[in-house]
């Protein structure tokens, strides 16, 4: 049994400038309904059209992944599909930038995905600075898709990027996860620590007890996520838009 | 359903000691001011005025005030640090006094260690930080030997360590400060002594890389003619 669910909220500074939400998330689960497949994109403040990156990045690389994971690959034909989608979503995505006489610059985006199939086989990608958390069965909280970090802090990796796309990170997830949360930069900042990379379990707990309420209902619990986002509590830690995106694994 | 949504109220669930205060990512900024004897009286009064409004504006806005990360270095009888690395939210306007020559190349070294140690404590302390930036401002040409500077200048923005900018003000020889920094483009001419003009396209430059991400191009106004383009 798999849930999920998951919101992205506007931050005050998109607000204030009058520009859209760039963040983006998706999840489908596999027709087995024992696999599932989950993203979150962050578009780049910079691009004219990063909510159309984003979102059109995140759509495809799941849709994507859907059609092409077969359960009796090999964990390296998964890593190797893995890699294949997100340089089928660079294509997609150059392809938009043409139809829409872009750059494909304009809707640069950050893109991370998480891959879960049966036997506790999970994968993970990365090109950029989202984040995913795991807790696992032992009730250890760790990152497992930490962000790509250059020297300074300014510096991310985009998927309409060929570059990034190939130096991208695409690997299985050594420690089965039971509990997933993915989030962009702007939640990671005050959910994790930047000094010990440890992440806030007081802050991801809340979201994944609820998995486990009797009355949960993926469009409840995440009507109640939106509201949490945009709460001043959050809005005083964060200006940029809100991310999260909460994955339960009950096999 | 309002019991429904009693459930799952995660504003009520999430604590306040849930949400950790990392510290905010700095930005290093270096002011390399020429406070040689030619620099008195206008010039240096007109100079003062321009830092501190520099200092203001960077208080006045809420990201710039606790990201950059500013020192002040003058050169004139001696390198002197008149304000090590400090936000401007925990630092003054230091005071500038004009004396002795124009040792531009130790300032240049100077600054460039400063730099790098800077960078140490921030990586100790867990704090990230943005690409630094140097302006150095002259009213002449250096009196001591740039050999070293201009040779670790011209790694550091060739390496893309550093973001700096050559400001000439009256008789300042541009083309020495080209020479050394190997970056004619990043180099220009004040209009007069508007001190206070620049220092607020600094600010607004600094304020805009806060929120920025590397590889963003800043457009600004470039304080003496036309506009002005670089990757911050």
């Amino acid at each position: 049994m798999i849930k999920a669910y998951g919101s992205s909220v506007i931050g005050t500074s998109h607000i204030v400038s009058n520009k859209p939400c760039h963040d983006s998330h998706y999840y489908q689960l596999f027709h087995d309904e024992k696999s599932i497949v989950a993203c979150v994109s962050d578009g780049m403040g910079s691009a004219s059209h990063a909510e159309i990156g984003s979102a059109l990045a995140s759509n495809f690389v799941v849709d994507y992944l859907v059609d092409n994971i077969k359960l009796e690959m090999t964990d390296e034909e998964i890593i190797n599909c893995l890699k294949e989608s997100y340089i089928k979503t660079h294509e997609r995505l150059e392809e938009e930038a043409k139809l829409l006489e872009l750059s494909i610059k304009d809707l640069n985006a950050t893109l991370i995905v998480f891959l879960h199939l049966p036997e506790n086989r999970q994968f993970g990608a990365q090109v950029g600075d989202c984040t995913a958390i795991g807790r696992d069965e032992d009730n250890i909280y760790s990152t497992i898709i930490e962000q790509q970090r250059g020297e300074y802090a300014n510096l991310t990796f985009s998927v309409c990027n060929i570059d990034s796309v190939m130096n991208g990170e695409y690997f299985k997830i050594k420690t089965f996860q039971p509990y997933i949360a993915m989030m962009s930069d702007g939640i990671e900042s005050f959910s994790i620590s930047s000094s010990t990379n440890e992440p806030s379990k007081l802050f991801f707990e809340p979201f994944f007890n609820a998995f486990n309420n009797e009355r949960f209902s993926d469009d409840i619990v995440s009507e109640s996520l939106k509201r949490f986002l945009s709460s001043e509590r959050v809005n005083k830690k964060t200006d940029d838009d809100k991310t999260l995106l909460l994955v339960q694994i009950k096999e | 359903m309002s019991e429904l949504q009693n459930d799952f109220e995660f504003e009520k669930e999430v604590v306040d000691e849930a949400l950790l205060d990392n510290p905010e990512p700095r930005c290093p900024v270096v002011l390399l001011l020429d406070t040689s004897y030619s620099m008195q009286g206008n010039p240096i009064n007109q100079l003062s005025e321009g830092v501190g409004a520099l200092y203001n504006a960077l208080r006045d806005d809420d990201l710039a005030s606790v990201r950059v990360d500013l020192s002040v270095i003058s050169f004139g009888q001696t390198v002197a640090v008149l304000q090590d690395f400090a936000t401007v939210s925990e630092s003054e306007a230091p005071k500038l006094k004009v004396n002795g020559m124009t040792p531009m190349g130790g300032a240049i070294v100077k600054a460039l260690k400063n730099i790098e140690s800077r960078k140490g404590e921030y990586r100790d302390a867990g704090i990230s930080y943005y690409r630094p930036w140097i302006f150095l401002i002259t009213d002449g040409e250096p009196t001591d030997n740039t050999q070293e500077a201009s040779s670790m200048l011209q790694s550091s923005i060739n390496g893309k360590k550093v973001i700096f900018f050559g400001i000439g003000v009256e008789n300042a020889n541009l083309d020495k400060m080209k020479q050394i920094s190997g970056s004619p483009d990043r180099v220009f001419k004040l209009n007069g002594l508007n001190f206070k003009e620049l220092f607020q396209w600094v600010s607004s430059s600094l304020a805009s890389v806060s929120s920025s991400r590397v590889g963003d191009t800043l457009k600004l106004e470039k304080p003496s003619d036309d506009v002005f383009e670089f990757e911050v």
